[in-house]
Protein backbone atom coordinates (compact mmCIF):
# COMPACT_ATOMS: atom_id res chain seq x y z
CA UNK A 1 0.00 0.00 0.00
CA UNK A 2 3.19 2.41 0.96
CA UNK A 3 4.12 1.45 -3.06
CA UNK A 4 0.67 2.22 -4.77
CA UNK A 5 0.95 5.67 -2.64
CA UNK A 6 4.37 6.42 -3.57
CA UNK A 7 3.88 6.07 -7.12
CA UNK A 8 0.64 7.74 -7.37
CA UNK A 9 2.25 10.42 -4.96
CA UNK A 10 5.09 10.73 -8.27
CA UNK A 11 2.22 10.96 -10.44
CA UNK A 12 0.74 13.60 -8.82
CA UNK A 13 4.09 15.50 -8.72
CA UNK A 14 4.86 15.09 -12.66
CA UNK A 15 1.42 16.04 -13.46
CA UNK A 16 1.21 19.30 -11.14
CA UNK A 17 0.89 21.33 -13.89
CA UNK A 18 -2.01 20.56 -15.04
CA UNK A 19 -4.87 20.64 -12.62
CA UNK A 20 -7.32 18.21 -14.05
CA UNK A 21 -4.60 15.62 -14.42
CA UNK A 22 -3.92 15.81 -10.97
CA UNK A 23 -7.13 15.67 -9.46
CA UNK A 24 -8.04 12.69 -12.22
CA UNK A 25 -4.80 11.16 -10.37
CA UNK A 26 -5.60 11.78 -7.30
CA UNK A 27 -8.95 10.42 -7.74
CA UNK A 28 -7.66 7.09 -9.39
CA UNK A 29 -4.91 6.87 -6.87
CA UNK A 30 -7.66 6.89 -3.90
CA UNK A 31 -9.83 4.51 -5.12
CA UNK A 32 -6.47 1.88 -6.31
CA UNK A 33 -5.47 2.47 -2.55
CA UNK A 34 -9.16 1.74 -1.00
CA UNK A 35 -9.30 -1.35 -3.18
CA UNK A 36 -5.64 -2.69 -2.14
CA UNK A 37 -6.35 -1.57 1.53
CA UNK A 38 -6.78 -4.19 3.61
CA UNK A 39 -10.27 -4.94 5.45
CA UNK A 40 -10.15 -3.65 9.18
CA UNK A 41 -8.16 -6.20 11.32
CA UNK A 42 -10.58 -8.76 13.71
CA UNK A 43 -9.87 -8.39 17.19
CA UNK A 44 -7.23 -10.82 18.81
CA UNK A 45 -9.01 -14.05 19.41
CA UNK A 46 -7.83 -15.54 23.14
CA UNK A 47 -8.46 -19.28 22.91
CA UNK A 48 -6.92 -20.36 25.70
CA UNK A 49 -8.47 -18.32 27.69
CA UNK A 50 -12.09 -19.00 26.45
CA UNK A 51 -11.00 -22.67 27.49
CA UNK A 52 -10.10 -21.82 31.08
CA UNK A 53 -13.29 -20.14 31.24
CA UNK A 54 -15.32 -23.09 30.19
CA UNK A 55 -12.56 -25.01 32.44
CA UNK A 56 -13.75 -22.87 35.67
CA UNK A 57 -17.85 -23.46 34.73
CA UNK A 58 -17.39 -26.56 34.40
CA UNK A 59 -15.43 -27.66 37.30
CA UNK A 60 -16.42 -24.65 39.87
CA UNK A 61 -19.75 -23.92 38.86
CA UNK A 62 -21.23 -27.23 37.78
CA UNK A 63 -18.95 -29.13 39.93
CA UNK A 64 -19.86 -27.61 43.23
CA UNK A 65 -23.72 -27.28 42.11
CA UNK A 66 -23.58 -31.38 41.70
CA UNK A 67 -21.40 -31.24 44.74
CA UNK A 68 -24.51 -29.20 46.67
CA UNK A 69 -26.57 -31.55 45.18
CA UNK A 70 -25.52 -34.17 46.25
CA UNK A 71 -25.28 -33.10 49.63
CA UNK A 72 -28.77 -32.76 49.53
CA UNK A 73 -29.34 -36.29 48.73
CA UNK A 74 -27.14 -37.88 51.18
CA UNK A 75 -28.78 -34.98 53.51
CA UNK A 76 -32.22 -36.72 53.19
CA UNK A 77 -30.93 -40.27 53.11
CA UNK A 78 -29.49 -39.78 56.48
CA UNK A 79 -32.72 -38.12 57.47
CA UNK A 80 -34.95 -41.16 56.35
CA UNK A 81 -32.06 -43.86 57.57
CA UNK A 82 -30.97 -42.29 61.17
CA UNK A 83 -33.83 -39.63 61.97
CA UNK A 84 -37.75 -40.62 60.23
CA UNK A 85 -37.36 -44.19 59.29
CA UNK A 86 -34.44 -45.40 61.91
CA UNK A 87 -34.05 -48.99 61.61
CA UNK A 88 -33.56 -48.74 65.29
CA UNK A 89 -36.68 -46.80 66.02
CA UNK A 90 -38.68 -49.30 64.19
CA UNK A 91 -37.26 -51.93 65.97
CA UNK A 92 -37.58 -50.49 69.32
CA UNK A 93 -41.45 -49.63 68.23
CA UNK A 94 -42.46 -53.28 67.42
CA UNK A 95 -40.29 -54.60 70.65
CA UNK A 96 -42.36 -51.95 72.52
CA UNK A 97 -45.44 -53.24 70.89
CA UNK A 98 -44.31 -56.93 71.98
CA UNK A 99 -43.65 -55.67 75.56
CA UNK A 100 -47.13 -54.78 75.94
CA UNK A 101 -48.55 -57.36 74.33
CA UNK A 102 -46.59 -59.71 76.93
CA UNK A 103 -47.60 -57.38 80.01
CA UNK A 104 -51.37 -56.71 79.41
CA UNK A 105 -52.75 -58.85 77.11
CA UNK A 106 -52.79 -62.76 79.02
CA UNK A 107 -53.10 -61.09 81.95
CA UNK A 108 -56.61 -58.87 80.59
CA UNK A 109 -57.83 -62.08 78.97
CA UNK A 110 -57.29 -64.29 82.04
CA UNK A 111 -59.23 -61.34 84.22
CA UNK A 112 -62.25 -61.91 81.29
CA UNK A 113 -62.54 -65.67 81.79
CA UNK A 114 -63.87 -65.18 85.35
CA UNK A 115 -67.00 -65.65 84.82
CA UNK A 116 -69.38 -65.42 87.77
CA UNK A 117 -71.86 -67.99 88.58
CA UNK A 118 -73.49 -67.29 91.56
CA UNK A 119 -76.73 -68.97 91.04
CA UNK A 120 -77.68 -71.66 93.15
CA UNK A 121 -81.21 -72.94 92.43
CA UNK A 122 -81.80 -75.16 88.95
CA UNK A 123 -83.72 -72.96 87.04
CA UNK A 124 -82.06 -69.79 87.77
CA UNK A 125 -78.57 -71.77 87.21
CA UNK A 126 -79.74 -72.98 84.01
CA UNK A 127 -80.87 -69.44 83.17
CA UNK A 128 -77.51 -67.61 84.46
CA UNK A 129 -75.46 -70.26 82.33
CA UNK A 130 -77.34 -69.36 79.06
CA UNK A 131 -77.15 -65.65 79.69
CA UNK A 132 -73.15 -65.66 80.41
CA UNK A 133 -71.93 -68.29 78.28
CA UNK A 134 -71.38 -65.65 74.77
CA UNK A 135 -72.85 -67.75 72.62
CA UNK A 136 -75.71 -66.93 70.17
CA UNK A 137 -76.17 -70.81 69.07
CA UNK A 138 -78.47 -71.18 72.11
CA UNK A 139 -80.22 -67.70 71.75
CA UNK A 140 -83.32 -69.55 71.25
CA UNK A 141 -83.58 -71.45 74.33
CA UNK A 142 -83.29 -68.03 76.67
CA UNK A 143 -87.08 -67.62 76.37
CA UNK A 144 -87.90 -70.80 77.90
CA UNK A 145 -85.41 -70.21 80.60
CA UNK A 146 -86.00 -66.94 81.79
CA UNK A 147 -89.90 -68.33 81.71
CA UNK A 148 -88.49 -71.09 84.10
CA UNK A 149 -86.91 -68.76 86.60
CA UNK A 150 -89.53 -66.00 86.41
CA UNK A 151 -92.61 -67.51 85.41
CA UNK A 152 -94.70 -66.77 82.89
CA UNK A 153 -97.41 -64.48 82.43
CA UNK A 154 -100.83 -65.26 84.07
CA UNK A 155 -103.31 -66.75 82.08
CA UNK A 156 -106.28 -64.39 81.20
CA UNK A 157 -108.89 -64.09 83.94
CA UNK A 158 -105.93 -64.66 86.64
CA UNK A 159 -104.77 -60.97 86.03
CA UNK A 160 -106.23 -57.88 85.05
CA UNK A 161 -106.09 -57.66 81.46
CA UNK A 162 -103.73 -54.27 81.92
CA UNK A 163 -101.42 -55.94 84.02
CA UNK A 164 -100.71 -59.04 82.12
CA UNK A 165 -99.71 -56.69 78.86
CA UNK A 166 -97.68 -54.69 81.11
CA UNK A 167 -95.82 -58.28 82.50
CA UNK A 168 -95.82 -59.97 79.19
CA UNK A 169 -94.13 -56.11 78.16
CA UNK A 170 -91.56 -56.03 80.62
CA UNK A 171 -90.43 -59.69 80.40
CA UNK A 172 -90.64 -59.29 76.21
CA UNK A 173 -88.29 -56.14 77.59
CA UNK A 174 -86.01 -58.04 79.60
CA UNK A 175 -85.46 -61.14 77.57
CA UNK A 176 -85.06 -59.20 74.09
CA UNK A 177 -82.12 -57.39 75.98
CA UNK A 178 -80.83 -60.69 77.40
CA UNK A 179 -81.03 -62.03 74.21
CA UNK A 180 -78.95 -59.25 72.57
CA UNK A 181 -76.43 -59.44 75.56
CA UNK A 182 -75.86 -62.69 74.50
CA UNK A 183 -75.29 -61.11 70.91
CA UNK A 184 -73.11 -58.53 71.91
CA UNK A 185 -70.84 -60.81 74.14
CA UNK A 186 -70.11 -62.80 71.17
CA UNK A 187 -69.56 -59.58 69.24
CA UNK A 188 -67.24 -58.45 71.83
CA UNK A 189 -65.21 -61.49 71.20
CA UNK A 190 -64.88 -60.57 67.84
CA UNK A 191 -63.62 -57.58 68.32
CA UNK A 192 -61.12 -58.55 70.84
CA UNK A 193 -60.12 -61.27 68.36
CA UNK A 194 -59.73 -57.78 65.27
CA UNK A 195 -57.63 -56.20 68.01
CA UNK A 196 -55.42 -58.84 68.94
CA UNK A 197 -54.73 -59.21 65.08
CA UNK A 198 -54.09 -55.59 64.58
CA UNK A 199 -51.95 -55.71 67.78
CA UNK A 200 -49.82 -58.79 66.20
CA UNK A 201 -49.22 -57.47 62.96
CA UNK A 202 -48.01 -54.19 63.76
CA UNK A 203 -45.47 -55.27 66.38
CA UNK A 204 -44.30 -58.33 63.88
CA UNK A 205 -40.38 -58.36 63.83
CA UNK A 206 -40.42 -58.88 59.91
CA UNK A 207 -40.29 -55.46 57.78
CA UNK A 208 -42.02 -57.55 55.56
CA UNK A 209 -44.97 -58.03 57.71
CA UNK A 210 -44.87 -54.28 59.39
CA UNK A 211 -43.49 -51.67 58.20
CA UNK A 212 -43.76 -48.03 58.26
CA UNK A 213 -45.72 -47.37 55.29
CA UNK A 214 -47.97 -50.38 55.37
CA UNK A 215 -49.08 -48.87 59.06
CA UNK A 216 -51.64 -46.32 57.53
CA UNK A 217 -53.39 -49.09 55.53
CA UNK A 218 -53.57 -50.64 58.67
CA UNK A 219 -54.54 -47.16 60.46
CA UNK A 220 -57.53 -47.08 57.97
CA UNK A 221 -58.87 -50.71 58.86
CA UNK A 222 -58.72 -50.10 62.36
CA UNK A 223 -60.71 -46.39 62.51
CA UNK A 224 -63.28 -48.36 60.16
CA UNK A 225 -63.26 -51.22 62.83
CA UNK A 226 -63.50 -48.52 65.55
CA UNK A 227 -66.49 -47.22 63.67
CA UNK A 228 -68.05 -50.27 64.03
CA UNK A 229 -67.20 -50.50 67.51
CA UNK A 230 -69.43 -47.92 68.26
CA UNK A 231 -72.37 -48.86 66.00
CA UNK A 232 -72.14 -51.90 68.43
CA UNK A 233 -72.19 -49.80 71.55
CA UNK A 234 -75.14 -47.65 70.10
CA UNK A 235 -77.08 -50.77 69.91
CA UNK A 236 -76.35 -51.52 73.23
CA UNK A 237 -77.28 -48.48 74.31
CA UNK A 238 -80.39 -48.15 72.29
CA UNK A 239 -81.20 -51.47 74.35
CA UNK A 240 -80.87 -50.13 77.60
CA UNK A 241 -83.02 -47.59 76.61
CA UNK A 242 -85.67 -49.71 75.41
CA UNK A 243 -85.23 -51.39 78.36
CA UNK A 244 -84.81 -48.31 81.10
CA UNK A 245 -88.06 -46.69 79.23
CA UNK A 246 -90.31 -49.69 80.00
CA UNK A 247 -89.18 -49.61 83.46
CA UNK A 248 -90.07 -45.94 83.75
CA UNK A 249 -93.52 -46.74 81.50
CA UNK A 250 -94.38 -49.20 83.70
CA UNK A 251 -94.33 -47.42 87.16
CA UNK A 252 -95.85 -45.00 85.34
CA UNK A 253 -98.79 -46.95 84.62
CA UNK A 254 -98.80 -47.80 88.22
CA UNK A 255 -98.75 -44.15 88.97
CA UNK A 256 -102.07 -43.87 86.42
CA UNK A 257 -104.27 -46.89 87.97
CA UNK A 258 -103.42 -45.40 91.35
CA UNK A 259 -104.91 -41.91 89.70
CA UNK A 260 -107.46 -43.62 88.52
CA UNK A 261 -108.60 -45.44 91.55
CA UNK A 262 -107.69 -42.84 94.13
CA UNK A 263 -110.09 -41.10 92.01
CA UNK A 264 -112.85 -43.52 91.62
CA UNK A 265 -112.29 -43.80 95.03
CA UNK A 266 -113.26 -40.17 95.64
CA UNK A 267 -116.39 -40.49 93.74
CA UNK A 268 -117.53 -43.32 95.48
CA UNK A 269 -117.40 -41.90 99.24
CA UNK A 270 -118.74 -38.87 97.88
CA UNK A 271 -121.64 -40.80 96.33
CA UNK A 272 -122.19 -42.64 99.84
CA UNK A 273 -121.79 -39.49 101.50
CA UNK A 274 -124.47 -37.95 100.02
CA UNK A 275 -126.94 -40.83 100.55
CA UNK A 276 -126.66 -40.45 103.71
CA UNK B 1 13.45 15.04 -20.41
CA UNK B 2 11.55 13.06 -23.08
CA UNK B 3 10.39 10.05 -20.79
CA UNK B 4 9.83 12.74 -18.03
CA UNK B 5 7.45 14.26 -20.65
CA UNK B 6 5.72 11.15 -21.93
CA UNK B 7 4.65 10.23 -18.14
CA UNK B 8 3.74 13.35 -17.46
CA UNK B 9 1.38 12.78 -20.84
CA UNK B 10 0.20 9.43 -19.85
CA UNK B 11 0.37 10.00 -16.35
CA UNK B 12 -3.46 9.40 -16.10
CA UNK B 13 -3.50 6.06 -18.27
CA UNK B 14 -0.59 4.85 -15.95
CA UNK B 15 -2.84 5.45 -12.83
CA UNK B 16 -5.44 3.80 -14.07
CA UNK B 17 -3.12 0.60 -14.97
CA UNK B 18 -1.66 0.51 -11.85
CA UNK B 19 -5.35 0.57 -10.41
CA UNK B 20 -6.06 -2.43 -12.35
CA UNK B 21 -3.02 -4.10 -11.81
CA UNK B 22 -3.76 -3.49 -8.21
CA UNK B 23 -7.45 -4.50 -8.35
CA UNK B 24 -6.67 -7.58 -9.94
CA UNK B 25 -3.77 -8.63 -8.34
CA UNK B 26 -4.32 -11.86 -5.99
CA UNK B 27 -4.84 -11.25 -2.34
CA UNK B 28 -2.17 -12.74 0.44
CA UNK B 29 -4.40 -15.76 1.94
CA UNK B 30 -3.56 -18.06 5.19
CA UNK B 31 -1.65 -20.98 4.27
CA UNK B 32 -2.47 -24.66 5.18
CA UNK B 33 -0.23 -25.47 7.19
CA UNK B 34 -1.01 -26.07 10.83
CA UNK B 35 -1.64 -23.47 12.87
CA UNK B 36 -0.24 -23.25 16.75
CA UNK B 37 -4.39 -22.38 17.41
CA UNK B 38 -4.96 -25.86 16.59
CA UNK B 39 -2.94 -27.58 19.26
CA UNK B 40 -4.23 -25.15 21.78
CA UNK B 41 -7.59 -25.91 21.06
CA UNK B 42 -7.38 -29.65 21.00
CA UNK B 43 -5.59 -29.39 24.21
CA UNK B 44 -8.27 -27.58 25.61
CA UNK B 45 -10.98 -29.75 24.39
CA UNK B 46 -9.01 -32.66 25.82
CA UNK B 47 -9.09 -31.24 29.45
CA UNK B 48 -12.79 -30.17 29.03
CA UNK B 49 -13.55 -33.61 28.22
CA UNK B 50 -11.46 -35.26 31.30
CA UNK B 51 -13.15 -32.46 33.23
CA UNK B 52 -16.43 -33.05 32.41
CA UNK B 53 -15.91 -36.97 33.18
CA UNK B 54 -14.39 -36.15 36.26
CA UNK B 55 -16.62 -33.26 37.69
CA UNK B 56 -19.92 -33.51 36.43
CA UNK B 57 -19.55 -37.91 35.68
CA UNK B 58 -18.20 -38.31 39.34
CA UNK B 59 -20.89 -35.86 40.41
CA UNK B 60 -23.90 -37.35 38.71
CA UNK B 61 -22.53 -40.95 40.01
CA UNK B 62 -22.54 -39.67 43.54
CA UNK B 63 -25.74 -38.36 43.29
CA UNK B 64 -27.05 -41.66 41.36
CA UNK B 65 -25.37 -43.89 44.30
CA UNK B 66 -27.51 -41.81 47.10
CA UNK B 67 -30.62 -42.00 44.76
CA UNK B 68 -30.37 -45.86 44.45
CA UNK B 69 -30.06 -46.09 48.54
CA UNK B 70 -33.04 -44.02 48.94
CA UNK B 71 -34.81 -45.89 46.67
CA UNK B 72 -33.53 -49.17 48.01
CA UNK B 73 -34.11 -48.03 51.71
CA UNK B 74 -37.74 -46.97 50.48
CA UNK B 75 -38.59 -50.23 48.97
CA UNK B 76 -36.69 -52.40 51.59
CA UNK B 77 -37.73 -50.69 54.97
CA UNK B 78 -40.45 -48.12 54.66
CA UNK B 79 -42.72 -49.49 51.66
CA UNK B 80 -42.13 -53.28 51.25
CA UNK B 81 -44.65 -54.73 48.94
CA UNK B 82 -45.04 -57.88 50.84
CA UNK B 83 -45.95 -55.55 53.69
CA UNK B 84 -48.53 -53.65 51.83
CA UNK B 85 -50.01 -56.66 50.79
CA UNK B 86 -50.48 -57.88 54.09
CA UNK B 87 -51.96 -55.08 55.58
CA UNK B 88 -54.17 -55.01 52.97
CA UNK B 89 -55.15 -59.07 53.67
CA UNK B 90 -55.41 -57.37 57.35
CA UNK B 91 -58.30 -54.90 56.19
CA UNK B 92 -60.17 -57.88 54.68
CA UNK B 93 -59.63 -60.12 57.75
CA UNK B 94 -61.20 -57.19 59.89
CA UNK B 95 -64.15 -57.21 57.33
CA UNK B 96 -64.69 -60.65 57.73
CA UNK B 97 -65.13 -60.00 61.61
CA UNK B 98 -67.28 -57.57 61.47
CA UNK B 99 -69.07 -59.21 58.68
CA UNK B 100 -69.87 -62.05 61.75
CA UNK B 101 -70.61 -59.67 63.81
CA UNK B 102 -72.99 -57.84 61.60
CA UNK B 103 -74.95 -61.57 60.78
CA UNK B 104 -75.26 -62.03 64.54
CA UNK B 105 -76.86 -59.12 65.15
CA UNK B 106 -79.76 -60.03 62.88
CA UNK B 107 -80.95 -62.72 64.95
CA UNK B 108 -83.91 -62.07 65.69
CA UNK B 109 -84.68 -61.90 69.46
CA UNK B 110 -88.36 -60.81 69.81
CA UNK B 111 -90.00 -62.18 72.52
CA UNK B 112 -93.47 -60.99 73.63
CA UNK B 113 -96.43 -63.25 73.53
CA UNK B 114 -99.81 -60.85 73.95
CA UNK B 115 -100.97 -59.23 70.80
CA UNK B 116 -100.67 -55.37 72.24
CA UNK B 117 -96.95 -56.23 73.74
CA UNK B 118 -96.18 -58.54 70.27
CA UNK B 119 -96.97 -55.03 68.68
CA UNK B 120 -95.18 -52.66 70.65
CA UNK B 121 -92.08 -54.55 70.69
CA UNK B 122 -91.91 -55.22 66.75
CA UNK B 123 -91.70 -51.77 66.09
CA UNK B 124 -89.00 -51.02 69.09
CA UNK B 125 -86.69 -53.98 67.72
CA UNK B 126 -87.91 -52.79 63.75
CA UNK B 127 -84.62 -50.64 63.91
CA UNK B 128 -86.96 -48.73 60.84
CA UNK B 129 -87.34 -45.45 61.62
CA UNK B 130 -90.72 -45.53 59.03
CA UNK B 131 -91.81 -47.61 62.32
CA UNK B 132 -91.33 -44.31 64.59
CA UNK B 133 -94.89 -42.92 64.34
CA UNK B 134 -96.51 -45.94 65.31
CA UNK B 135 -94.82 -46.19 68.94
CA UNK B 136 -97.13 -43.81 70.76
CA UNK B 137 -100.03 -46.18 69.38
CA UNK B 138 -98.29 -49.50 70.67
CA UNK B 139 -96.90 -47.67 74.06
CA UNK B 140 -101.05 -46.69 74.82
CA UNK B 141 -101.96 -50.15 74.21
CA UNK B 142 -99.88 -51.55 76.89
CA UNK B 143 -99.04 -48.55 79.10
CA UNK B 144 -102.35 -46.65 79.22
CA UNK B 145 -103.51 -43.14 78.79
CA UNK B 146 -102.87 -40.08 80.51
CA UNK B 147 -105.67 -40.02 83.25
CA UNK B 148 -108.72 -37.84 82.79
CA UNK B 149 -109.12 -34.96 85.08
CA UNK B 150 -112.15 -36.05 86.90
CA UNK B 151 -109.42 -39.34 87.85
CA UNK B 152 -106.60 -37.49 88.63
CA UNK B 153 -105.32 -34.28 90.02
CA UNK B 154 -103.41 -32.02 87.72
CA UNK B 155 -100.20 -32.22 89.74
CA UNK B 156 -100.38 -36.08 89.07
CA UNK B 157 -101.65 -35.78 85.82
CA UNK B 158 -98.39 -33.58 84.72
CA UNK B 159 -95.79 -35.99 86.19
CA UNK B 160 -97.78 -38.60 84.76
CA UNK B 161 -97.85 -36.99 81.15
CA UNK B 162 -93.94 -35.95 81.43
CA UNK B 163 -92.83 -39.90 82.33
CA UNK B 164 -94.58 -41.01 79.28
CA UNK B 165 -93.47 -38.50 77.12
CA UNK B 166 -89.90 -39.40 78.15
CA UNK B 167 -90.38 -43.11 78.17
CA UNK B 168 -91.87 -42.83 74.67
CA UNK B 169 -89.19 -40.43 73.49
CA UNK B 170 -86.49 -42.83 74.28
CA UNK B 171 -88.37 -45.62 72.62
CA UNK B 172 -88.73 -43.75 69.51
CA UNK B 173 -84.78 -43.05 69.72
CA UNK B 174 -83.84 -46.03 70.33
CA UNK B 175 -85.01 -47.09 67.01
CA UNK B 176 -83.54 -44.13 65.55
CA UNK B 177 -79.89 -45.11 66.84
CA UNK B 178 -80.31 -48.76 66.05
CA UNK B 179 -81.03 -47.33 62.80
CA UNK B 180 -78.13 -45.07 62.36
CA UNK B 181 -75.91 -48.03 63.90
CA UNK B 182 -77.14 -49.97 61.09
CA UNK B 183 -75.78 -47.50 58.69
CA UNK B 184 -72.39 -46.59 60.31
CA UNK B 185 -72.32 -50.45 59.84
CA UNK B 186 -72.70 -50.16 56.32
CA UNK B 187 -70.11 -46.79 55.74
CA UNK B 188 -67.66 -48.58 57.82
CA UNK B 189 -68.02 -51.54 55.84
CA UNK B 190 -67.67 -49.44 52.54
CA UNK B 191 -64.79 -48.30 53.86
CA UNK B 192 -62.78 -51.44 55.05
CA UNK B 193 -63.17 -52.14 51.15
CA UNK B 194 -61.91 -48.64 49.77
CA UNK B 195 -58.76 -49.65 52.30
CA UNK B 196 -58.22 -52.94 50.60
CA UNK B 197 -57.89 -50.83 47.25
CA UNK B 198 -55.95 -48.45 48.62
CA UNK B 199 -52.36 -47.53 48.87
CA UNK B 200 -50.14 -46.29 51.80
CA UNK B 201 -50.09 -42.91 49.88
CA UNK B 202 -53.67 -42.92 49.88
CA UNK B 203 -55.05 -45.08 53.02
CA UNK B 204 -54.05 -41.63 55.23
CA UNK B 205 -57.24 -39.97 53.05
CA UNK B 206 -59.26 -43.09 53.40
CA UNK B 207 -58.63 -42.96 57.18
CA UNK B 208 -59.63 -39.35 57.77
CA UNK B 209 -62.75 -39.86 56.48
CA UNK B 210 -63.09 -42.91 58.86
CA UNK B 211 -62.17 -40.52 61.21
CA UNK B 212 -64.87 -38.25 60.53
CA UNK B 213 -67.31 -40.88 60.71
CA UNK B 214 -65.85 -41.69 64.12
CA UNK B 215 -66.47 -38.57 65.29
CA UNK B 216 -70.11 -38.52 64.08
CA UNK B 217 -70.46 -41.93 65.50
CA UNK B 218 -69.12 -40.55 68.89
CA UNK B 219 -71.87 -37.89 68.36
CA UNK B 220 -74.53 -40.49 68.36
CA UNK B 221 -73.13 -42.71 71.04
CA UNK B 222 -73.44 -39.62 73.55
CA UNK B 223 -76.73 -38.56 71.70
CA UNK B 224 -77.86 -42.48 73.01
CA UNK B 225 -76.76 -42.04 76.24
CA UNK B 226 -77.99 -38.27 76.64
CA UNK B 227 -81.67 -40.26 75.92
CA UNK B 228 -80.90 -42.90 78.49
CA UNK B 229 -79.48 -40.27 81.29
CA UNK B 230 -82.98 -38.40 80.23
CA UNK B 231 -84.66 -41.34 81.09
CA UNK B 232 -82.89 -41.84 84.91
CA UNK B 233 -83.47 -38.16 85.30
CA UNK B 234 -87.08 -38.76 84.88
CA UNK B 235 -87.12 -41.59 87.18
CA UNK B 236 -85.45 -39.60 89.63
CA UNK B 237 -87.39 -37.36 89.63
CA UNK B 238 -91.09 -39.24 90.42
CA UNK B 239 -88.98 -40.52 93.50
CA UNK B 240 -88.80 -37.15 94.82
CA UNK B 241 -92.48 -36.63 93.03
CA UNK B 242 -93.98 -39.67 95.19
CA UNK B 243 -92.24 -37.91 98.41
CA UNK B 244 -93.77 -34.49 97.79
CA UNK B 245 -97.20 -35.56 97.16
CA UNK B 246 -97.03 -37.76 99.58
CA UNK B 247 -96.35 -35.21 102.21
CA UNK B 248 -98.66 -32.97 100.51
CA UNK B 249 -101.73 -35.19 100.78
CA UNK B 250 -101.03 -36.29 104.72
CA UNK B 251 -100.60 -32.63 105.24
CA UNK B 252 -104.18 -32.18 103.72
CA UNK B 253 -105.92 -35.58 105.24
CA UNK B 254 -104.12 -34.40 108.83
CA UNK B 255 -106.18 -30.76 108.28
CA UNK B 256 -109.35 -32.91 107.21
CA UNK B 257 -109.04 -35.45 110.31
CA UNK B 258 -109.00 -32.30 112.55
CA UNK B 259 -111.29 -30.46 111.03
CA UNK B 260 -114.01 -33.98 110.95
CA UNK B 261 -112.81 -34.22 114.25
CA UNK B 262 -114.02 -30.59 115.39
CA UNK B 263 -117.05 -30.92 114.03
CA UNK B 264 -118.00 -33.80 116.26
Amino acid sequence: MLLFTTIFGGLMLLSMENRRRTIAILLIGCVAILGVSPPPAQAQFCLPCVIQTVLTTVSQTIGNWLGSINGVFSNIRNLYEQTIWSINAINLAKAQIQSIITQFRAVIQRTMTINPHTATLPNPTALESIIRNRATGDINSVPQLYVNAFRPVPQAGAIAPQDRDMTDMDDALAQDNLMMLKVADQAQDLELQAADQIENMVGNSSINISAPGSSSLITAAAVSAEIKSQAIMQKMLAAMMRQEAGSVAHDNALRKRTATFAGQLQNNLTNVLQHK
Amino acid sequence: MHAGRCIRRHAVLAAIALLMTALVSPRQIQGQLPSPCCAVLAAGLGTINSTLGSVIGGGLQSINTVLSDISNFEQTVIWPRQAITRALGMAGQIQGLYAQIRGIFRIPISSATLQNPKQLESILLSRNPGQIPSTTGGYGAVYGAVPTPQNAPPPVRDIIDITDAVAQDAMERAIAIDAIADQELAAADQINTNVQSATPGSAPIIEAQADAWLVRAHAYTQSALADLMRVRAIDLANNAAHLKLGSSWAVTTRQNVTTTLQHK
